[in-house]
């Protein structure tokens, strides 16, 4: 008796006869290849069930790990013993027919596919390899939004933005604090196109104070509320080509470039002008210069010409030209500089050299200070005048109490019974004369006082440094005049050297040995010397690069550009004027 | 015999249109604007956008980026034009680059938390985006073809499908274990994922875990199961690389798909943005005059 096998390809299909299997006994059923019956099913496992032939139908066993459904239940073996019965093995439903001729005849079903067709499976492939850019349009517009707000109306809306009509350059001049207090975070900064310069950047939080309207560039007058001492570069009546009060502050001097402000001082924008000044101004009387190592003109050290008045002139100097300038001083330098060196008053020797007189500056300013009598000079010149009275001494730096301080001494002695008078002896009279009356005290003090005067101011005490004016004839014995001392506190007042900067050369490095002088020379360096050091803008190894502006102030302060209250901008220039000479 | 004048060119790059004329043109342009700068002595020796330098070439940055953006719109027109969108391409790409030297030297090198820089750092975000695009379009299309080996990209999918089922069926012969993770590895293909354009996968296609672990099982079975069927191990072996080699290259092909356009999300919304920062930056220049 053999067991009759028949395969449908899906339920309730007829079966396909060329698959039938005939089988005797007992049989597997499983993927595995070596199952008698295969069924290639993923829900099928490997080994399935083993099938025994019974009387009238059979028994499935499900091997360990497998299961059968009969009936909707889960079960581990089954029995198909009447027609109809069946049993599920994966998908795949096993059903016992009718008894044929051989034996029983079990018909396999197969059960609906496993999974997704291919049509499907492609379906699901082009689906997940599918994308989606993300909306540029919708982004586009997000993003100009948030520069719009960020950027546009946050600093637009910031309280120190310049909108009022009116400028604000008043209350700039009286340096308003800023009207917004001041946050880490300001929207306005986002506009700012770099760092205040330091000078500026206290009250740089302040936008309007500067840029007092909007879409108006700075004006000058803003700078100038504070800025009010300002000068022209030069007499913009006589140069208006250069007059400042035309042009903007900002051409040379440019804000929120950092730290530093970026001011105009290269060469080339002095040289524009000075290379050829008479091009700019006929009347000029200026020399040409453009380069202070290849081009500038040997120095002309500004002298005063007549002591008496105050007047000044321009020397230009050269070989054989000697700088002169008048000082009512006898003063000679090579008397005091003696190697050996000079008794005081004390009889000790002192050598003297230029520092023991001349010493720079206290704070470190430009200039030597103006050797005084008090520290300088009193240590040996005593100003002694009187032979009887070494203890008397004369006034200095009071001119005008010397005669009355003379007179004093004298007349406090004769009054205390003291005698300066000459003996008159009768016979020392002159025939047909009066034998000279002996002195009032009075006149006796006064003759005395007046020949004191004639000795020391005119030679000893004085006249040893001192010019000075006789009294008239006829005119009050007494009336001596020294005459004022006038030194030039600069001879180069157009430039702006200092001494400070230059502590670590000698004297001897720049200036020629005074003590040959004669009197009232200046023993200026020429440019030379300078050069010695220094050249113009290009860069020389070894050489200090020195522009225009190093030593000269573009701007001219004793010409202001702002008239002061109540003046005019006409006399503004007179007075102007009238400082300069 | 006459000579045979070339065929006409069906394909021309837009960097040598007109013999590279527009290349020519910006390399004038970034001398020029180099020659400026150099020798513009500005006052105090600080160069910035404010000297007449400065607004010169600033002018001409804002020149570019207006025409430049105007692309946008001339790529949308049809119909006869005095030029090609060829030539607009090419011009536009050559001045582009060129815009990156003029606009820098227009920024002075001064730089800061402003709308002035962020104006700046969108535009070289937008030129690089855009060069990226230059690239992509001028390498990728070649490394396509290469990669697909003349395949339809439809042709490739469906492979892929066939494999899968081939590889089901063969799984078919094994044991439950090895079978499910056969079932595993076929017939799924996870979704497309941004992040994965900067995988490590496109430098070597390697096997997703499910087909790894698969083809780890089968070597180990490799001696220990019947010989009946030792016979169907290597075929199965075999269909799961193909398979992997294939969903490799279809990733690929699908990389570089993507990465032709994705630099377009950069370089689209970033100009519009550019675009209002500019204005921006010009009305605060002026705002404070």
């Amino acid at each position: 008796m053999a067991t009759l096998i028949r395969f449908s390809p899906r339920k309730g299909a007829p079966a396909d006869p060329s698959l039938d299997l005939a089988i005797d006994g007992e049989f597997s059923i499983g993927r595995a290849p070596s199952s008698v019956v295969r069924l290639t099913d993923r829900r099928v496992r490997y080994r399935h069930a083993l099938v025994w032939p019974m009387e009238s139908g059979f028994t499935v066993e499900a091997i360990e790990g497998a299961s059968l459904v009969q009936n909707g239940q889960t079960v581990q073996t089954a029995t198909l013993a009447h027609a109809g019965d069946q049993v599920t093995i994966g998908a795949h439903a096993l059903t016992l027919l009718a008894p044929g001729e051989t034996g029983p005849i079990l018909l396999i079903e197969a059960g609906p596919a496993d999974g997704l067709g291919e049509a499907e499976v492609y379906k699901a492939y082009d689906q997940a390899l599918s994308y989606q850019l993300p909306p540029l349009r919708r982004w586009s517009w997000a993003i100009a939004l948030v520069v719009l707000l960020t950027m546009l109306l946050a600093p637009l809306l910031s309280p120190v933005m310049p909108r009022s009509a009116e400028p604000v350059s008043t209350q700039a001049a009286s340096m308003a604090p800023a009207r917004s207090a001041p946050s880490n975070f300001r929207p306005d900064r986002l506009w700012i196109v770099g760092h205040m310069s330091n000078a500026h950047a206290a009250f740089g939080q302040d936008c309007a104070l500067c840029h007092e309207k909007p879409f108006v560039s700075v004006r000058n007058e803003a700078c100038l509320s504070c800025h009010q001492t300002t000068g022209q570069h030069a007499d913009a009546h006589a140069f208006p080509a250069v007059d400042l009060a035309k042009q903007s502050c900002e051409n040379c001097h440019r804000e929120h470039k950092g730290a530093t402000q970026a001011t105009s001082n290269a060469e080339a924008d002095c040289a524009g002008c000075h290379a050829n000044i008479k091009g700019t101004a006929q009347n000029s009387t200026l020399a040409d210069v453009r380069d202070f190592g290849s081009a500038h003109p040997e120095f002309a050290p500004t002298v005063i010409s007549d002591a008496s008045t105050g007047m000044t002139k321009r020397v230009r100097m050269g070989a054989g030209v000697s700088i002169l300038s008048q000082t009512n001083l006898r003063f000679t330098h090579g008397k005091h500089l003696i190697p050996e060196g000079i008794k005081n008053t004390e009889g000790k020797t002192e050598v003297l050299g230029c520092a023991e007189c001349h010493k720079p500056q206290p704070g470190g300013g430009g200039r030597m200070t103006m050797p005084t009598f008090a520290e300088n000079c009193a240590g040996c010149h005593a100003l002694k005048f009187e032979p009887k009275h070494p203890e008397w001494r004369l006034p200095h730096g009071a001119p005008d109490e010397l005669a009355s301080r003379i007179l004093g001494f004298y007349s406090q002695a004769v009054l205390s019974g003291e005698s300066f008078s000459r003996e008159v002896d009768p016979l020392f009279a002159k025939p047909g004369q009066e034998p000279m009356p002996a002195e009032l005290p009075a006149a006796m003090a006064r003759s005395q006082a007046a020949a004191a005067m004639a000795s020391s101011v005119a030679k000893a005490a004085c006249g040893t440094c001192h010019t000075f004016e006789m009294p008239a004839p006829g005119a009050d014995p007494l009336a001596w005049k020294i005459r004022q001392v006038v030194v030039n506190p600069t001879f180069l007042p157009k430039a702006r050297f200092t001494h400070a900067k230059h502590d670590t050369m000698e004297c001897a490095g720049c200036h020629a040995d005074i003590r040959t002088a004669q009197l009232d020379q200046v023993v200026l360096p020429g440019i030379e010397s300078c050069r010695n050091c220094h050249v113009g803008e290009a860069p020389v190894t070894g050489k200090v690069a020195s522009t225009c502006v190093s030593c000269h102030d573009f701007h001219q302060h004793e010409m202001p550009m702002l008239p002061k209250k109540g003046q005019t901008a006409a006399n503004l220039w007179k007075e102007a004027d009238a400082q300069v000479h | 015999m006459a000579a045979v004048p070339p065929p006409p060119e069906i394909h021309r790059s837009v960097l040598t249109y007109r013999r590279g004329l527009y290349g020519k043109i910006a390399l004038l342009l970034v001398a020029v604007s180099i020659l400026l700068y150099a020798l513009h002595a500005p006052a105090g020796g600080i160069a910035n956008g404010g000297t007449w330098v400065g607004y010169l070439l600033g002018t001409i940055g804002l020149a570019l980026i207006v025409w430049l953006g105007w692309f946008g719109i001339r790529r949308r027109q049809y119909g006869p034009k005095m030029f090609l969108l060829e030539e607009w391409l090419s011009a536009h790409v050559y001045l582009g680059l060129a815009l990156v030297v003029t606009a820098t030297l227009h920024t002075a090198f001064r730089f800061g938390w402003n709308v002035h820089t962020l104006a700046y750092g969108l535009m070289v975000v937008v030129i690089l985006s855009g060069a990226f695009g230059l690239y992509a379009f001028r390498r990728y299309p070649a490394a396509m073809t290469k990669n697909r080996n003349g395949t339809p990209y439809k042709s490739l999918i469906e492979a892929i499908v066939a494999l899968d089922f081939e590889c089901r069926e063969l799984a078919m012969s094994f044991d439950d274990e090895t079978a499910a993770l056969v079932y595993q590895a076929t017939c799924t293909l996870p979704a497309f994922r941004f992040r994965d354009l900067s995988s490590r996968e496109r430098v070597s296609p390697t096997l997703e875990a499910p087909a790894r672990a698969a083809i780890a099982r089968l070597r180990a079975l490799v001696g220990k199961t019947y010989s009946a069927d030792q016979a169907n191990v290597m075929p199965l072996v075999q269909a799961l690389t193909n398979r992997a080699l294939a969903v490799a290259r279809l990733r690929r092909d699908q990389r570089y798909r993507v990465l032709m356009q994705i630099w377009r999300v950069i370089h689209l919304p970033l100009t519009v943005g550019l675009l209002v920062a500019l204005g921006i930056h010009v009305l605060a220049v002026f705002y404070f005059w």
